[in-house]
């Protein structure tokens, strides 16, 4: 199943393109949340922020900062909301992770809020408790990720079915070790 | 400073410098960060703190604070900023396996027509699990015309290509440049400069996105 996303990247589908580098492609969203929706895609093919490498999430993140500079300055935005959609629930239809920059103004309809819920103590105290145990885990065992060789290659547009093969190879390799159940979530959107 | 605070005068008189350490006295998310003011800390390192929302919208929800006072996040320097994307990553990941979510949604709110609800500029990481009765992060999907589509691309990819110093050739679409291209409404021609007829057409663009 071709992912909409890499057919933008490799110029096989038409996308309305504002900037382009040679790590991530950022286009106008076809049906828009607002007037100035732009969608930060990096060119390399990973279902979820959490699997992106540590230098192309931040390049990512920095054009999207950029972006929405853009749209302050161009298209009279008075505000500019970043959202991702990681994961079925979350909203992400396309499985190729990416960054939504969307034009706010006064009255514009939008809302992007949530009612809290109130939490007892205790259930605070066991999630404050279960994140800090994740997060030394991690410490001990992943430190900052640069872009492999092969994730390199994909980004200077050299894609052949070989790296396609050994990336999924590789990705296979990464789903063991990262939170499998996210991903097996994924892997059943049609 | 006294304890009502200063007056519209004092502040128009007030150095940028000073406004910003005025900002920062009366800022609660400086005080959490100095640990004046008490939180549930998830993570610290040299440029940001993790902490929990005190009203989330899910169990897990984290929020990642830069610990220098920034107003939005474009106001950070590239390196610093990078570090607390990667941080973001990391955080993203634990509370991901925390609370067992199937789902994230990253959150960052510019300004406050965006929902930005504190002058210090924040990551918002919500875990999301399905039913979970959340719709904040659901996009509207909004159909716009091919022409409005072009003017919003010419637009912000000419800013864009100024913010990074690129050349490029002004592309012309058939005869007619953007500021002359009528689509629905004639507006009258007399005394119409082009920067009058970018604002007509973008506050005609916004109007098909209301509600």
């Amino acid at each position: 199943m071709a992912c909409e996303y890499c057919e933008i990247i490799e110029g096989k589908r038409p996308a309305a393109k504002v900037y382009e580098d040679d790590k991530v492609v950022c286009i106008l969203a076809e049906k828009p949340a607002a007037a100035g929706h732009v969608i930060v895609i990096p060119k390399i093919h990973k279902p979820i922020f959490e699997m992106l490498p540590d230098d192309i999430a931040a390049h990512a993140f920095w054009i999207a900062n950029k972006v929405s500079i853009a749209l302050f300055e161009s298209v009279k935005a008075q505000g500019t909301n970043i959202i991702t959609q990681n994961g079925l629930p979350a909203g992400q239809e396309i499985p190729h992770f990416s960054i939504n920059v969307i034009a706010r103004r006064q009255g514009d309809g939008l809302l992007f809020e949530w009612l809290p819920k109130k939490l007892s103590q205790e259930d605070m105290a066991k999630v404050e408790m279960q994140v800090k145990q994740e997060l030394e885990k991690t410490e001990t065992t992943n430190t900052m990720r640069p872009a492999t060789t092969t994730e390199k290659d994909q980004i200077k547009g050299k894609d052949s079915e070989k790296q396609e093969n050994k990336e999924k190879k590789e990705e296979q390799e990464e789903k063991d070790k990262e939170e499998s159940y996210l991903i097996r979530q994924l892997r059943r959107m049609p | 400073m006294g304890n009502e605070g200063p007056t519209k005068e004092e502040l128009e008189k007030m150095s940028p410098e000073q406004i910003k350490e005025y900002e920062e006295q009366n800022c609660l998310f400086c005080h959490i960060v100095k640990g004046k003011v008490t939180s549930q800390k998830v993570y610290e390192d040299d440029v940001c703190i993790g902490i929990l929302d005190i009203n989330p919208s899910n169990p897990g929800h984290v929020l990642i604070i830069p610990k220098k006072h920034y107003t939005i996040m474009p106001m950070i320097k590239e390196e610093e900023y990078s570090k607390i994307i990667i941080t973001a990553k990391k955080i993203s990941t634990a509370i991901l396996r925390a609370v067992k979510a199937e789902g994230i949604n990253m959150f960052i709110a510019n300004g406050q027509v965006a929902g930005q609800k504190s002058p210090h500029t924040m990551i918002h990481l919500i875990p999301r699990r399905e039913g979970d009765h959340i719709t904040a992060f659901d996009l509207p999907k909004n159909k716009i015309e091919p022409e409005d589509q072009d003017k919003l691309r010419r637009l912000i990819r000419r800013k864009m290509n100024e913010l990074f110093g690129i050349e490029e050739k002004e592309e012309k679409t058939g005869t007619r440049s953007p500021s002359e291209t009528n689509t629905t409404k004639p507006e009258p021609q007399k005394n119409n400069s082009p920067e009058d007829k970018k604002k007509a057409d973008l506050d005609r663009i916004s109007k098909i996105f209301k509600g």
